[in-house]
This record gives structure tokens, C-alpha cells and sequence, in this order.
């Protein structure tokens, strides 16, 4: 015999549970994260040619960082893994934007900043090739780290920063090609 | 002529955007966190359930929300399974097994008699409940608004 809907109701008084704000105080994040997010919305704005895009990736990989902070603090470098995962996020973000049509043009907010030239050049350069020598001359990353970051070999590497620089040599300095 | 060196190092002296308020990132923090939680949770009820079912080696069936039963073997399949949703009872007929997992016991039914009935009730909600048949002319049915004669 099934019992009749009304004589089913059980009344439950749950305890009220108020959202509690978020910890913000993990201790060492707060001064990483300002030291090193400029470094990180500079990489990503000439990787992805958009500097919204680049803050919005940027704000992931440091929220990302802050939720597993106890584990990314103890990594020989916290700085590497968070280049590792906003580059990451920012391809995600530019193959949904269609971002590959790379702009010629600096966005107005960069044109005081910005030599036009350099950065027509860097946009039109193959991604790969674009991520590596940002990496390389904007954080002045060895190879085996910029590897690491784009979680690509050393040799891929090596290669896309060869071919990189034959199309940026104007600009590029003696002690930039010959020295790694 | 501006070396590539500084210009692309130009805009960490000006970056294009400031940080966020260390508030923002620890909410979208939260948020992120909260998101695995319930990802990781998801994959591995799902990879339970992949587990069980193939170990088992049973047709799937599944409880409709309406009053109702459920043939868990009969004509079409020997055996099958199915998580109760709401409480249930069996009539079978000839020779057959039932073994009903309730946390952490285990009930098992085999041929008591050439006619079993459990009435509604012996089916509990989130019952893992697994049957066959073993002889020909045997059924097994599962459901609720199961009353036995007697």
C-alpha cells in the first residue's frame, strides 16, 4: 500500500548557513600576485594582440593559482606554472574568438606604448613562434623554460625562435641572436 | 630603431590592465575550486557506476517516476539491475535470484519457493538491486505496489 502524498510531508528545520566571504589571506600570495602580474598581462596581451583578453586570462590563471596556492607555493617555480596555465586559457579564449585574424594594429590603448612596427610583426608571426619569442626576449626565459611553459620540446623550441628572429632581425640586438 | 627587448618590454612597465582586487581573485578562486569539486564528484559516481555495471555484466533499466514495474528479468533478458528510487517490491515465478545492496548489506533472495512476493517495502530508495532468472518459464518483476496474497 503507498501511503498518501499528505501523509508524506516531513517538515526538516535546517540550520541557516550563511555564505561565508572568501579567504583572502593566504599568506605569500597576495605580494606573488602583485609582483607578478604585470609581467604576466604584458606576456599575454602581445601573445593574444588583445588586451582584454589578456587581463580575463590573466585574472584565470591567478584565481586558479589561488584556489591550489598551498600546492603551486611549492613548486620550484609558481611563476612558470602560472605562465603554463594563462597560456593555456588564452588559446582556449582566441580559438572560440577567432583571434588567429591577428590585427596589424596596436588597440588604441596601446599605441603610446607599443612601437607599430614590432608589433605588427610579432601579431603576424605564427603562434608558436609569437609565444616563444615573447617568452624569450619580454621574461628573458632560457629555452628549456620557455619549453616547459609551452609544454613543447626544447628543440621545438630552439626552432621557433630561429624562425622568429629571421623575420625580427632588424630588430634584434648582437647579444639577442647570439645568446640564450 | 627601438629594439624588440624593449618594446615588448614596455608594457610591463605600463601594463595594459591593473590587478584585481585580491577579492575578486579569491572568489573566482572559489569559484574555480567549487567547479573541479563537483567535476571530480561527477566522474567518479560515473566511473562507480561504469565499474559496477560492467562487473555485473547486466542490462540497464531504469525506474520510471510513475507507479509502475519494472520486468527485471524475464522473456527479453536473463538479468539486469537498477538503483530504486522510490520503494519497491518483486513478485517472481519459477527459479531466480535477487540480491538487493543497501549500504553496506547485502540481501540475497534465491528460489525460496517456485512463487516469492516482497511487498512494497522490501525495495528501499538507493537500493542497488540486481536479478536473473536461471529457469525457463521464470520471471522476476520489480515496482512498486507490490501486495502479496495472504
Amino acid at each position: 500500500m503507498v501511503a498518501s502524498p499528505e501523509a508524506m510531508v516531513i517538515v526538516v528545520t535546517l540550520p541557516i548557513i550563511r555564505p561565508s566571504a572568501p579567504e583572502t589571506a593566504l599568506p605569500g600570495f597576495e605580494s606573488w600576485y602583485r609582483r607578478e602580474h604585470p609581467k604576466v598581462v604584458a606576456t599575454l596581451t602581445w601573445v593574444a594582440g588583445d588586451p582584454d583578453v589578456a587581463a580575463d586570462a590573466t585574472d584565470e590563471a591567478f584565481a586558479r593559482a589561488f584556489a591550489d596556492w598551498p600546492r603551486v607555493q611549492g613548486m620550484t617555480s609558481p611563476g612558470r606554472w602560472v605562465y603554463r596555465v594563462a597560456l593555456n586559457v588564452v588559446r582556449r579564449r582566441m580559438r572560440r574568438a577567432a583571434l588567429e585574424r591577428r590585427k596589424a594594429e596596436p588597440p588604441a590603448e596601446l599605441t603610446q606604448d607599443v612601437d607599430r612596427e614590432i608589433w605588427t610583426i610579432v601579431q603576424q608571426l605564427p603562434e608558436r613562434q609569437r609565444v616563444a619569442i615573447v617568452l624569450r626576449y619580454l621574461l628573458d626565459l632560457p629555452e628549456q623554460e620557455i619549453a616547459a611553459a609551452m609544454g613543447i620540446s626544447r628543440g621545438t623550441v630552439a626552432s621557433a625562435l630561429a624562425a622568429a628572429r629571421h623575420r625580427l632581425a632588424g630588430w634584434l640586438t648582437v647579444e639577442d641572436v647570439s645568446g640564450d | 630603431m627601438t629594439e624588440l627587448r624593449q618594446t615588448l618590454q614596455s608594457l610591463v612597465e605600463r601594463p595594459p590592465a591593473a590587478p584585481a582586487p585580491i577579492e575578486m581573485v579569491a572568489a573566482r578562486g572559489a569559484r574555480f575550486a567549487r567547479r573541479r569539486r563537483r567535476l571530480r564528484g561527477t566522474a567518479v559516481v560515473a566511473g562507480a557506476l561504469v565499474v559496477v555495471l560492467s562487473a555485473a555484466g547486466l542490462a540497464v533499466v531504469r525506474q520510471g517516476s510513475t507507479p509502475s514495474e519494472v520486468v527485471l528479468a524475464g522473456d527479453g533478458p536473463t538479468s539486469a539491475g537498477y538503483i530504486a528510487e522510490q520503494p519497491g517490491g518483486y513478485v517472481a515465478i519459477g527459479t531466480w535470484e535477487l540480491t538487493i545492496t543497501r549500504e553496506s548489506e547485502v540481501i540475497e533472495l534465491r528460489s525460496p519457493s517456485s512463487q516469492a512476493c516482497g511487498k512494497t517495502g522490501a525495495i528501499q530508495p538507493g537500493d542497488q538491486v540486481r536479478g536473473s532468472i536461471t529457469g525457463p518459464g521464470s520471471s522476476l518483476r520489480v515496482g512498486e505496489r507490490f501486495t502479496c496474497p495472504g
